[in-house]
């Protein structure tokens, strides 16, 4: 970022430091113009957002996945086109686990960059990604980040996938020991494209959210990159989990026409590439919740 | 009397009819099995593994397979291939094959992209029964195109008979084996094998349930075949799996 930049945070102001922390970190440490959009508070609609972000030259952005879909599906509506109205360089994607598949899709629709931002309301910042788009680096000075075993709590490998734990370093208040943050994930420690040689943090979803069907446990995670890399599938999307299959519900792409079979068609390419069995049912819309996006319910 | 039980015949310069013909002479190999080829390049493999290049899905040359199995009758046989994307579409061009001579099914999970448990591909199952015909596919380390998924179609149609291509997926697939010994309806093919993958499937599930194969283009006909001739077993066991096991799924003499 730089202090030219004009900033959109459209992340949570209340009962979540996450608004303010942005704000702060635009304004204090790049000397960027903040626009305090929020999200989805008293006075925050995605109406008013996309005006703004158009009125006052808005480039950058942070935001969730859930509602960068929904701030492109507003604009929609009003019948403004984002890529020609806003001209967006970069959004800064946070708040919720998001594939890389969902990530393409978001750079398409707005045609601009797209990168994860991951924290959590309890630590502070815990990774941060690069130009290289490949795995987050760690604010090493602010937090020690650590991979255990979830059932021994041992300490893992490199490239063992378990659940993040994090040390803060600098907090004062609230410092957190050995804190369980239940995301999964692994480290490696090879050379970045973009020349850091510090230990990269992978993110493999939530510990809590992974889906268990006839006795096979699948990632949520991977769930949705495979999901999102099917053509016919649009941005939007969640899973009811029952107790033989899982329903996914979703709408389908811009560019693609609902004809019958069509769900068949995306359920045999889903369980081709992860597995799971799945029953499509394809909605025109799956309203916004104006909450954080719950991608995986159980049914049963 | 060898029967090549795999390979792939396209409409590109690489792997013609006259080098397959020079080969099989070179390699004593009677006849083949043709399939439908080039929908992926196979000398560049990797990059369709890893997503990298997307297979030619839509352009299916069964026609190439039908004329070559009218030309010559006794010497090739035809697997005809269908997308199961498409649906109803697939189980009707996969019967009108059938009525044009074509001796079986075969399905390319790597080109097409599909789930062996979606609807469709259970009514393909269930045609291949009804018309006596081998259902052939390759398994893939996707779970949806796994082995353990074709096991589950050989059970679920015990009247249709699977082949399992290139022995599995990896090296030394043990559940194929495993499975093949399971299901009587279920077998195994050969090209692509390694030496001790045949050699454990020989051990594993028997004679009977092994089809040789050479992969032509991929693979020289006579360098698949040295290595069935390597495992040393019985002029019987040789039998079943250089020609007997094809010709009875075939229902051909």
């Amino acid at each position: 970022m730089k202090s030219t930049d004009v900033v959109a945070i459209a992340l949570p102001y209340e009962m979540s430091s996450a608004g303010q922390a942005f704000q702060r970190v635009a304004q204090l440490c790049f000397g960027a113009a903040v626009l305090p959009v929020g999200k989805g508070g008293a006075y925050s609609e995605p109406c008013k957002t996309i005006k703004m972000m158009c009125d006052l030259g808005c480039n950058v952005i942070f935001t969730s996945p859930s509602y960068i879909v929904e701030l492109m599906k507003v604009a929609k509506r009003d019948g403004i086109d984002i890529t020609e109205k806003i001209h967006l360089d970069m959004i800064w994607l946070t708040g919720e686990g998001c594939s890389d598949a969902f990530r393409k899709k978001i750079k398409k629709m707005w045609g601009c960059d797209a990168r994860f931002y991951y924290g959590s309301l309890e630590c502070g910042a815990l990774g941060i990604e690069c130009e290289a788009g490949c795995g987050y680096h760690i604010p090493i000075s602010h937090v020690y980040v650590e991979i255990i075993d979830p059932d021994t709590k041992e300490k893992l490998e490199d490239g063992e996938i378990g659940e993040i734990v994090v040390t803060t370093l600098l907090k004062e208040g609230t410092p957190l020991i050995r804190y369980r943050t239940q995301d999964l994930g692994y480290m490696e420690r090879m050379e970045c494209e973009c020349g850091i040689e510090l230990p990269k943090l992978y993110l493999r979803g939530r510990r809590a959210d992974q889906i268990y069907i006839a006795g096979e446990e699948y990632a949520p995670f991977y769930v949705e990159e495979m999901l999102m890399r099917i053509e016919e599938v649009g941005e939007n999307y969640y899973m009811n989990v029952h107790e033989d299959h899982v329903e996914v519900v979703i709408e389908l792409s811009a560019e693609t026409k609902y004809y019958e079979g069509i769900e068949e068609i995306i359920s045999s390419k889903l369980e081709f590439s992860c597995g799971i069995p799945n029953n499509i049912v394809v909605v025109d819309e799956i309203p916004y919740s104006g909450k954080k996006m719950k991608r995986v319910n159980y049914v049963y | 009397m060898i029967i090549d039980g795999h390979v792939h015949m396209g409409k590109g310069d690489f792997g013609t009819l006259d080098e397959l013909k020079q080969d099989m002479q070179k390699a004593g190999i009677d006849k083949a099995v043709l399939v439908p080829g080039g929908m992926i390049d196979v000398r560049r493999m990797t990059r369709y593994i890893t997503g990298v290049e997307k297979p030619k899905g839509d352009d299916i040359p069964n026609d190439v397979i039908e004329h070559i199995i009218h030309s010559e009758p006794d010497k090739f046989y035809g697997f005809y291939c269908v997308n199961p994307h498409k649906r109803r579409e697939a189980v009707i061009d996969l019967e009108n094959g059938i009525q044009k001579g074509f001796k079986g099914l075969k399905l390319a999970p790597i080109v097409h992209g599909f789930s062996l448990a979606s609807k469709t591909v259970m009514e393909l199952a269930d045609l291949c029964g009804q018309y006596n015909v081998p259902f052939y596919s390759h398994v893939l380390f996707s779970p949806g195109a796994s082995t353990k998924k074709m096991a589950a179609l050989a059970k679920e149609f015990p009247n249709t008979n699977f082949i399992i291509g290139h022995m599995g997926f990896g090296p030394a697939d043990v559940d194929a084996m495993e499975y093949a010994a399971m299901y009587d309806n279920l077998y195994l093919e050969t090209s692509q094998g390694s030496f001790a993958g045949i050699k454990t499937a020989l051990e594993t599930c028997g004679s009977s349930k092994l089809i040789f194969g050479s992969e032509f283009p991929l693979y020289k006909p006579i360098s698949s075949l040295m290595t069935i001739r390597e495992l040393n077993c019985k002029e019987s066991d040789f039998d079943n799996i250089l020609y007997k096991n094809i010709q009875y799924l075939l229902n051909v003499k």
